[in-house]
């Protein structure tokens, strides 16, 4: 079973960037939420092997939500990595007290999004990410 | 539109190497289909700005010619003395307009150059139309962690250039 990725974003810009991404060069299964709780909601349904954050979103904002996730048990473990615009150090560090694994800024590369997706999946035999080769799902390697 | 944004797909597909700079592509053209068909070109032109190029400052300006009379079709977080600056500099913008290609001050050193940058501009996007310059995007200061715009940042200004201006015009023409 492939990995399952949650992108999280308002902007349908940042969203159809991220489903392209992931479903051409990924055999990630890809769910997406346009506001904090409704992220909260998915992410607790369709348990996420890896769930990408938006910040300013309506609603609940990304770091509430991630604080929000981080209260679940099930969700404790898996990697959030920030995606925003606000890549100023006071938000940076904001977002790790929330509980987000990584931080990455606007605009997105999509090369280095692939790469810091596949630090955060386990590796498969040949090197390659989980969720690149169809791998068996709950493979992430958080650290 | 629809023809690139084929092409654009197949290209992200076929040239990995170039991955994020087909995905940005396809992701503009298909954003673009859809805002026409909605009629919500301006809002997604603000989203591609700042998700895909970093600007969260920027604005969309229509230039009546001969007159060079400026109006805003839509703004993001312009002072009030920026806008009256804008409104002044309509010569100028018409001038640069007029080049038919993406304008970065940055890359020049003539007057017209500095003329820009000191209106804070950070790129000028022609908008034409049916072989008629309506207008521009402009755009102003990026976001903190850029620096610049890169070879994607201007082939993505080079595809809003093409397609914004027919976009906006059939928007507003309904």
């Amino acid at each position: 079973m492939s990995a399952k990725v949650l992108l999280v974003d308002d902007s349908n810009t940042a969203l159809l960037m991220g489903e392209t991404v992931f479903k051409q060069h990924t055999t990630c299964q890809v769910v997406t939420a346009r506001d904090g709780q409704e992220a909260v909601r998915k992410a607790l349904a369709e348990k996420p092997d890896l769930i990408l954050l938006d910040i300013v979103m309506p609603k609940m904002d990304g770091f509430e939500a991630c604080q929000e996730m981080r209260r679940h048990e099930s969700l404790k473990k898996v990697p959030i990595i920030m995606v925003t615009s606000r890549g100023e150090p006071a938000n940076v560090a904001s977002g790790y007290r929330c509980g987000c694994n990584a931080y990455l800024t606007k605009p997105i590369n999509a090369r280095e999004l692939l790469e810091i997706v596949g630090v955060f999946l386990r590796e498969d035999e040949e090197g390659s990410p989980a969720c690149q080769t169809g791998k068996e799902k709950g493979a992430r390697t958080v650290e | 539109m629809e023809a690139d944004s084929a092409r654009f797909r197949r290209q992200a597909v076929e040239c990995p190497e170039d991955l994020s700079l087909w995905t940005k592509l396809y992701t503009v053209s298909q954003i673009m289909l859809a805002a026409m068909q909605e009629d919500r070109v301006g809002p997604a032109l603000a989203e591609i700005c700042s998700n895909l190029l970093g600007c969260e400052q920027f604005a969309i300006v229509e230039i009546s010619e001969p007159a060079g009379r400026v109006k805003f079709l839509q703004a993001q977080d312009l002072s009030s003395e920026l806008c009256v600056a804008v409104v002044s500099q309509a010569e100028l913008l018409q001038s640069q307009i007029r080049c038919g290609t993406p304008q970065i001050p940055s890359d020049r050193t003539d007057q017209d150059a500095a003329n820009l940058s000191e209106l804070e501009v950070s790129a000028l996007v022609p908008l034409w139309s049916e072989e008629e310059s309506s207008g521009a995007i402009l755009l102003f200061q990026l976001l903190p962690q850029r620096s610049g715009f890169d070879t994607e940042d201007r082939e993505v200004l080079r595809l809003l250039s093409a397609y914004a201006g027919p976009c906006l015009r059939k928007e507003t023409r309904g």
